[in-house]
């Protein structure tokens, strides 16, 4: 009965965000379609790197998922097995989500090492990012900057701004343990 | 500021016993040692406030060298409305919260001891929502509120604070020179990088951070995501690579706390409006 249920759901909650809420992404891990948002559900379909997705309605870690090409599969996926795809990331927007949203097996060429060498490593073909980084040793050589440090003191916001600016977001403070860090003096707590 | 270094001076005559151990081959007293590190930790824990913040100016001030903020108040007063609205849920909900996205197109974020939180522009354009922008925030806040950058210029031989200096201190008061040398071992901190466990717990407690100020703690994998996707030695992502865990690695060590945490229940916001405003305002200064 309880399966039941959860199947029904699960089906509703994926009727209901391809009705508007769906957002497009891509898969950017190998790994399985389930049927419910569990490891133990049946396997609906295995999906590919760079396949074309429909994201919809998260529980917990995983994300409601209907295929985009081919046979219309739906069922869930972890998270991180998923990417969402922006509007904005475009080349000139956003050269590495441009990057991302090409993520596909069949154009591995594109994606490159910063150095320019194709990446034939072990097939995980990550995005190149090919801009200058800020490196340790610019930090270590830089001279101090005073009135870079000042311009965002200006800036800080008092305890009402961000009750405010929370408050219109609709956020909510919640109960949640946050974990001790060792030596340090974060020894469990929690607050609120 | 002359009234507060003696007790700085106990920190780092805590620090002298506790390396200066090491430096004489003091393996006839482990136990002693081992003692001298706690009291040493204990002491990062105690350092006045006003000496921490001033250690953590320095630092920030190289970082802002380095890299200044990005000239667009806006933007500027965003970051500081979402990172003091999550830091106010830490452990040190009152310290002087600043925070500011730096204008490089590298993927960062950093903190300075007493409360100072940065993310880089380029780290910023990949982020999704606001729920991502508040961990990665919430992990900078756990290194400062579980004073990790102070523990690792007192433990860490690599930055360079030399049991001369530690004696230094010990002998007298630390003076305007010897401030500057903490700062330079604090921006080199910046290229060494912290512990392992020092970037897996603020993980944790980024995460917790985040949800308890109401936003979607699971956003954090979308970020992890993004950033395996981005080639490790890409010269945007180098300094990142080198300083922390990989993502699947950091991915690995949250999940059952997210499993059991976070798993059932309301999942938490992910607000999208003015997050994408200030993501079109970045994005356009990178043209």
């Amino acid at each position: 009965m309880k399966a039941w249920r959860a199947m029904l759901l699960g089906a509703a909650l994926v009727t209901v965000t391809a009705a508007g809420a769906e957002a497009p992404g891509i898969v950017v891990q190998d790994a399985a379609l389930r049927a419910q948002p569990s490891t133990g559900a049946e396997t609906v379909a295995r999906l590919d790197r760079g396949d074309a997705v429909a994201l919809g309605q998260r529980a917990g870690g995983w994300i409601a998922v209907r295929t985009r090409v081919g046979a219309q599969r739906a069922g869930w996926m972890r998270v991180w097995h998923v990417r969402r795809q922006h509007a904005a990331d475009t080349e000139e927007g956003n050269p590495l989500l441009a990057g991302l949203k090409r993520f596909s097996r069949a154009v591995t060429g594109l994606f490159e090492r910063g150095g320019g060498e194709p990446d034939t490593g072990n097939g995980q073909t990550v995005a190149t990012f090919g801009v200058r980084g800020l490196d340790g040793g610019d930090i270590a050589s830089a001279a101090p900057n005073a009135e870079g440090l000042e311009r965002l003191a200006a800036a800080r916001a008092s305890p009402t701004d961000a009750k405010s600016y929370a408050h219109a977001e609709h956020l909510q403070r919640r109960a949640a343990t946050v974990p001790g860090a060792g030596v340090s003096g974060a020894e469990n707590w929690s607050g609120w | 500021m002359r009234g507060r270094l003696p007790l700085l001076t106990v920190f780092f005559a805590l620090a002298l016993a506790a390396t200066g151990g090491a430096l004489a081959g003091g393996l006839d007293d482990i136990q002693a040692l081992t003692g001298d590190m706690d009291r040493l930790r204990q002491a990062s824990g105690q350092m006045p406030l006003a000496e921490e913040r001033e250690i953590g100016r320095g630092m920030a001030e190289r970082l802002m060298g380095a890299s200044p903020p990005v000239h667009d108040a806006r933007v500027q007063r965003y970051v500081n409305r979402v990172g003091l609205w999550v830091a106010e849920g830490s452990q040190r909900p009152h310290l002087a919260w600043t925070f500011g996205v730096l204008d490089t197109p590298a993927v960062n974020a950093f903190a300075a001891p007493g409360g100072y939180v940065f993310i880089t522009r380029g780290l910023f354009l990949l982020l999704n929502d606001e729920g991502e922008l508040a961990v990665v925030l919430g992990h900078e806040i756990a290194h400062v509120t579980a004073r990790h950058h102070l523990q690792a210029l007192a433990q860490d031989a690599r930055v360079g604070i030399t049991a001369d200096l530690v004696g230094n201190a010990i002998h007298g008061h630390l003076d305007h020179g010897q401030l500057e040398q903490m700062w330079r071992a604090g921006a080199r901190l910046y290229a060494i990088g912290l512990k392992r466990r020092d970037e897996f717990d603020a993980d944790r407690i980024g995460v917790a951070l985040a949800a308890r100020a109401g936003y979607d703690p699971w956003t954090f994998m979308d970020t992890l995501t993004t950033l395996e996707a981005v080639h490790p030695d890409a010269p945007a992502m180098a300094l990142q690579s080198k300083t922390h865990p990989s993502p699947e690695e950091r991915r690995a060590r949250l999940l059952g706390q997210l499993d059991q945490d976070f798993g059932k229940g309301e999942p938490g916001a992910r607000p999208e409006t003015r997050f994408d405003e200030m993501r079109d305002r970045l994005s356009a200064r990178g043209r």
